[in-house]
């Protein structure tokens, strides 16, 4: 029953950003304002998470959204949800970056994350769907939790760093062959810790 | 595309494809195999992504500074984008995969029971149109036969009754006398037996039999002869049909089975 609302939940969710996607293929302003309010925090968390820059992130996250701007009328819903289709986009931006940073030289930003404010409250969701949003992140939380270390580590490597198989075995001192059997493993325990929020 | 035709090993790795773990060649094999319409990949790979974007909401919400949302609103208020989208599309269904409710399936089921009723119908009226078709051109002919009749009927002057004088046979004769035509129209003559023909005879006011021609009934015991007057032929005084030896005679021998007074 529990499983039943927090899909119907996700649904809605998903039925009001397709909403205002289609606002803002119609260029409407107020469309794109009321969808940056309700996914600025997922993009940036995750740019942040790659780029561990603020001020970077900040860019990719600007860029994104002017994407989304730019080619509301091209978002095919058939290819998945709002959020992922947002993550992908900023994930292929935030790698991009991160590589071109590498190959440039620079030293990588550590971020200190206490500058930061860690909040759960996200000004433009309504009480239902922030509470659909943390259900989402004790899920993915306890699926990552579930994973060894080196299991764990190894998405992290290869998701939020864009490193290939055999700079992630070379940075785990594994086999390559262990690190492709960790990370199938892993995603596999991912898709199946989280089946209830993949819409069918 | 019915049937994945990927390997057990190129199905693993489109987990790796959506970690972005792959070489450009394997990436190109992948989304070549995909854009072929293999729906079972297409569905496992956007998994997969709905999966790993999942990753995201496990990281500690932070938020962009202000300056991002004025400056993105900012953007947009002054430029124009380059192509005016025409209107969102929402991607629709295919029409086999759209579910269907029970009366959706009964009115379904109906319509192609209809459908069918209607081809056989439609099969069986075109056999019997073809059949109807022959039987018309039958009946034309048989009209045109006809016209034939009544046109020399209307342009003859005379018309000549013979009576059956062995058998019941009968018929008539129409004389155009404008143009010494004649047609004989007989009916209930038998046919004539092996090494017999019937041959037709005009009858002066002289007694001289003078032969019109030979022959045959079809099996129904009728015929029609068109004929001209023959030349040396004066006025004539009666017709008559007679059975002769197969080639004809120069006179009358047979028994007369027809004969009609002018």
């Amino acid at each position: 029953m529990e499983a039943q609302c927090l899909v119907f939940d996700q649904q809605q969710a998903e039925m009001t950003g397709r909403e205002l996607i289609e606002r803002m293929a119609q260029q409407d302003q107020l469309a794109l304002q009321e969808f940056y309010d309700r996914y600025n925090k997922l993009v940036f968390s995750f740019v942040l998470k790659v780029l561990s820059c603020r001020n970077e992130a900040e860019e990719v996250v600007l860029e994104v959204f002017w994407q989304v701007w730019q080619q509301s009328n091209q978002y095919n819903q058939t290819r998945g949800t709002i959020s992922a289709w947002l993550v992908m986009m900023a994930r292929s931006r935030a790698i991009d970056r991160r590589r071109a940073r590498e190959r440039a030289g620079n030293i990588l930003y550590i971020v200190d994350n206490s500058e930061f404010q860690d909040t759960h409250q996200d000004s433009g969701l309504d009480p239902e769907e922030q509470f659909y949003n943390l259900e989402q992140r004790e899920a993915v939380l306890s699926a990552l939790a579930e994973m060894g270390d080196k299991q764990r580590k190894a998405i992290e490597l290869a998701y939020f760093s864009g490193l290939s198989q055999s700079e992630i075995a070379t940075q785990l001192q594994e086999p390559l062959g262990t690190i492709k059997t960790r990370i199938r493993a892993g995603v596999q325990i991912l898709r199946e810790r989280l089946k209830r929020f993949i819409e069918p | 595309m019915k049937f994945c035709n990927l390997s057990k090993q190129q199905k693993e790795s489109l987990t790796d494809y959506a970690l972005g773990l792959l070489t450009a060649q394997e990436v190109k094999a992948i989304e070549s195999h995909i854009a072929k319409g293999c729906t079972s990949c297409q569905q496992e790979v956007t998994e997969l992504q709905e999966v790993l974007a999942n990753l995201a909401y496990g990281l500690p919400k932070q938020q962009p500074a202000d300056k991002v949302r004025r400056q993105l609103l900012a953007r947009a208020a002054t430029e124009v984008r380059p192509n005016r989208p025409l209107k969102f599309v929402v991607p629709k269904r295919p029409w086999y995969s759209m579910p269907l409710h029970l009366g959706s399936r009964v009115a379904a089921a109906l319509i192609v029971l209809m459908l069918l009723a209607e081809t056989v119908y439609l099969i069986q009226f075109n056999r019997r149109a073809l059949l109807l078709d022959g039987q018309i051109a039958q009946l034309k002919e048989q009209i045109n036969k006809k016209q034939d009749i009544i046109s020399t009927m209307s342009k003859s002057r005379r018309l000549i009754i013979l009576d059956g004088k062995v058998i019941k046979a009968s018929g008539q004769a129409f004389w155009d006398t404008n143009h010494n035509s004649w047609l004989f129209y007989i009916q209930k003559l038998p046919p004539a037996p092996k090494g017999k023909v019937y041959q037709l005879w005009f009858i002066t006011d002289k007694n001289e039999a003078i032969s019109g021609g030979l022959f045959q009934t079809d099996v129904n015991g009728s015929v029609q002869l068109p004929l001209k007057t023959p030349r040396d032929c004066a006025t004539i005084r009666e017709t008559a049909i007679s059975l002769e030896p197969e080639g004809g005679s120069e006179k009358p021998r047979g028994a007369i089975y027809l004969s009609g007074p002018v």
